[in-house]
């Protein structure tokens, strides 16, 4: 058994997703800002005709803002049904990792805030911190996505 | 063939002991089943209602035929005990024909709730599950009347006319026969048809004794034959079958190029008939012109294709589409006119580039023509989204009668402009605000029979509800001749719910607190109700409609009457607006929304209470600036810009909003946030403009609310100050 995990980068730390959640990875394009919609959410931008929240990984961490680079991408991830951008500093790579070599996460290790993590798997000398997207949406954030759906479920009918 | 029904029998007597239900229906005819059953149920109803307010032949004579037709259609499914009950009424409606009944309330009561047991009879269908409904007591309670009048329906019995003695000279079952009364004409079709190849067949038919619509069985068969064959002649006629006039008998020349047994076959497939004879026509004929005949057939092939065949073509004019494709080509129609754009833009850049060159006025001219036929596409299709609203206002008469009736009130609905189409996702989204507003004109807007005649009015209350098509939009009005709305009482019950305070009560003007009773806090119990004598949810009800871009009003006269008016846009799928620039982004406002726009430079802004405002039209505009609004930077780079005014309005209110720029009049496709955005106050939406970035939909509704209730706290915030 072996995870396969697309890898990023965010402040020199290394972050992975299952391969699978991803949809794609693209540059970082124009993204329109949304007033009044949660902080870390970035704005909507399109993606191939369809409009793409995306949400600024950085400030969902806490972490320091950067301005943009050459490297910076949108790493588009599905989550619950629905297609949401995550802007990272870089992407590395594509790794094979072994389950062996993921553990159990532990707060002294990371940066992150543990609840949005399921493991660290050690690479070589690397560690990386893989993301329970689930939460990267925290719950009580959820809920009150939740209450907002029937609104925009009948906006998406009426188009 | 007797076998095959044999088994088929079995399968419904068996329906009792596996407790699941089975009809004769196949899962793609449901739907039609479905329409065809609702449309009779909606007939029936709507026709009790009328002879409810008096006689009305035409009125009785559609109920009629709506329960006749329904009870051949269950009886086609096999659905005995939905047979049963349209029979029973059928049974009724014609006692009312011959003037030997009459509609009482009661009787209207109990015919009323016979057909909501339709309806779960209906579901039956659908479900395959017993709705648990016995319809014994709902059929004793309708005969009750009849049998006083000693005409006692009896269900398996049918109605006299159809005794066999009645019946034309039809061949006798199964008999041979020596058909020789053929017209001159059928005559002739049938050498035409024997010369272009054709077997003619003779086929009998019969029903089974006791089955529960014969002529619908026989008409099946003739149906079914028609697609195998063209039907010369038969007895008795598609519209008598139609009309169930007579008929367990079935005698019928068919011209084919199948063999009987296929024939066979296609008969086999017909449930509950006894038995049917298929054999070659023998009979020679003798046509006697020959010149004669040969014009006779030419012009018999053509019209001879008699009624059934003009049905089928009919039917063959007309393809069922799932709502899902219509929205999915609604769609890539949205994706075409934000391509167009782009494509205009496109070919602007590259006149710029390469000035009036031949190709590029070759572009232009194409895109000029393809812009022509996207429109038309785009009204094609939105037309083929359209439905009369017919479909919701033929259940408001229900509505506000029942309404009424647990009222203890009189009121007359009055509806006009039924025939108004609009989209199909309007129409959805507007029924359950139509019910609310309508429920309200009768709970808090007529007054009781008493209260109205010592106000000098007719004790029966009219409702006015209308539709109609006004300036690209749908205006819907919803009109009592009630108590009105008390201003008084709203500014009472706002300040006693702590949605404002005794001093801002004060300062709203009549029409300003009349529109409190759409503020979410004034309807949230039942003391502020009935208080406010109106405003159940009237804020539920303004929401719905500000979400598909619609707004609602209320005109109110004391003592009068109160008339809610709904405007909606004619679809929700593509929008006309204005873009306009807010800093570096594109926003989008509606154009329904806009009155007006102008430079802010040509006009003189001054300061009123401490909140910028112009004089537009002989009243003061307040102004808002949408960049501030929403909280954006100004323009990074460059300064194109030249700061206008669009004075929007919702219902009786105008606010001008201030924007950076304005870019230009763009038709757009309304795409929603998504869900991890959620609902911005003062958006609605958002969409892709041509060069693929993505601009805001305005709410003006919510930005005016906001604006106003800004403005009802300045007061207080002036006093502090």
């Amino acid at each position: 058994m072996e995870n396969q995990l697309v890898v990023f980068t965010l402040a020199k730390e290394h972050y992975g997703v299952r391969i699978a959640v991803v949809e794609s990875i693209i540059k970082l394009q124009p993204i329109t800002a949304v007033p009044c919609s949660p902080a870390f959410v970035e704005g909507v931008t399109n993606l191939r005709g369809r409009v793409l929240p995306v949400i600024d990984l950085r400030k969902r961490f806490g972490l320091p803002a950067e301005e943009p680079t050459k490297d910076t991408r949108i790493v588009v991830v599905e989550m619950n049904g629905t297609l949401v951008g995550m802007i990272v500093d870089a992407v590395s790579e594509v790794l094979r990792v072994p389950v062996e070599s993921i553990e159990s996460p532990s707060p002294i290790m990371t940066t992150v805030d543990s609840a949005f993590i399921t493991g660290i798997a050690k690479v070589g000398e690397r560690l990386i911190v893989l993301l329970d997207l689930e939460k990267v949406l925290s719950p009580e954030e959820k809920a009150d996505l939740k209450v907002l759906q029937p609104a925009q479920a009948e906006l998406v009918s009426g188009v | 063939m007797r076998a095959s029904r044999h088994v088929l029998r079995f399968t419904k007597a068996s329906d009792d002991m596996d407790n699941s239900l089975t009809f004769e229906i196949e899962a793609d005819e449901i739907e039609t089943f479905l329409q065809d059953v609702n449309e009779h149920l909606q007939t029936m109803e709507t026709g009790i209602l009328q002879l409810e307010q008096g006689d009305d032949p035409d009125a009785l004579n559609s109920v009629f035929r709506a329960a006749h037709t329904l009870k051949a259609v269950a009886g086609t499914v096999g659905h005995h005990s939905m047979a049963e009950l349209t029979h029973t009424m059928e049974t009724l409606f014609d006692a009312m024909r011959e003037a030997r009944l009459s509609l009482t309330q009661d009787l209207a009561d109990e015919l009323l709730a016979a057909i909501d047991v339709l309806k779960a009879l209906r579901d039956e269908v659908v479900t395959r599950q017993p709705s648990g409904i016995d319809v014994t007591p709902v059929l004793a309670r309708l005969r009750g009347p009849m049998e006083a009048d000693t005409v006692l329906p009896n269900d398996e019995e049918k109605p006299a006319s159809l005794r066999p003695a009645d019946f034309p000279p039809v061949s006798p079952l199964l008999a041979e026969r020596e058909e020789g009364e053929l017209t001159s004409e059928q005559a002739a079709q049938v050498k035409g048809y024997r010369d272009q190849g054709y077997t003619i067949l003779e086929i009998q038919a019969v029903t089974e004794a006791g089955t529960f619509a014969p002529a619908a069985r026989l008409l099946q068969a003739t149906m079914a034959l028609a697609e195998v064959g063209h039907v010369i002649v038969q007895h008795p006629s598609q519209d008598d079958l139609l009309d169930e006039q007579q008929g367990d008998r079935l005698w019928l020349l068919l011209a084919t190029q199948t063999d009987a047994h296929a024939v066979e076959e296609v008969l086999n497939d017909v449930s509950d008939l006894a038995g049917f004879r298929v054999q070659p026509y023998a009979v020679d004929l003798v046509v006697h012109s020959a010149a004669d005949s040969s014009q006779a057939i030419k012009s018999t092939l053509k019209n001879s294709e008699s009624p059934r065949v003009s049905l089928r073509q009919e039917q063959d004019k007309t393809v069922r589409i799932s709502v899902e494709r219509l929205d999915t080509l609604m769609n890539l129609v949205g994706e075409l006119v934000t391509d167009r754009t782009r494509l205009a833009q496109i070919e602007g850049m590259l006149r710029t580039q390469y000035g009036k060159a031949g190709s590029v006025v070759a572009l232009d001219e194409t895109i000029s023509r393809m812009s022509q036929v996207v429109d038309q596409l785009q009204e094609e299709v939105m037309r083929a989204r359209m439905l009369p609203i017919a479909h919701l206002f033929d259940k408001c008469p229900r509505l506000v009668r029942d309404a009424a009736r647990t009222a203890g009130k009189q009121v007359d609905l009055v509806i006009e402009g039924q025939s108004t189409e609009l989209d199909r996702s309007i129409i959805e989204a507007i029924g359950d605000p139509l019910i609310h507003l309508l429920r309200n004109a009768v709970d808090h807007g007529i007054e009781s029979p008493q209260a109205r005649s010592m106000a000098g009015k007719p004790p029966t209350g009219t409702v006015r509800l209308a539709a109609a098509h006004i300036e690209g939009q749908i205006v819907i009005t919803v009109q009592d001749d009630g108590q009105g709305i008390d201003p008084h009482r709203t500014r009472q019950a706002a300040v006693l719910h702590g949605l404002i305070s005794e001093d801002e009560a004060a300062h709203l003007s009549d029409d300003e607190a009349i529109t409190l009773i759409f503020r979410p806090g004034l309807s949230t119990t039942e003391q502020v109700t009935d208080v406010s004598g109106r405003g159940v949810g009237l804020d539920v009800v303004r929401t719905n409609i500000n979400r598909i871009g619609g707004s609602i009003v209320v005109e109110n006269e004391l003592g009068r009457g109160a008339t809610f008016r709904l405007t909606l846009p004619l679809t929700l799928a593509i929008l006309p607006t204005m873009l306009v620039a807010l800093g570096d982004d594109v926003y989008a406002i509606p154009l329904t929304s806009i009155v007006e726009s102008l430079y802010l430079a040509d006009v003189t802004v001054s300061s009123i209470k401490g909140h910028a405002a112009i004089h537009w039209r002989d009243q003061v505009l307040l102004l808002l600036n949408l960049r501030q609004f929403f909280g954006r930077a100004p323009c990074s780079t460059g300064n194109d810009a030249r700061p206008a005014v669009v004075a929007v309005t919702w219902g009786k209110l105008n606010v001008g909003l201030v924007v950076d720029k304005i870019i230009g009049k763009q038709e757009i496709v309304v795409k929603p946030l998504g869900s991890l955005i959620g609902n911005v106050p003062g958006l609605s939406g958002c969409t892709i403009l041509g060069n693929g970035r993505i601009a805001l939909i305005v709410d003006v509704s919510g930005i005016i609310n906001a604006a106003m209730q800004a403005r009802m706290q300045a007061p207080a915030q002036e006093g502090v100050s």
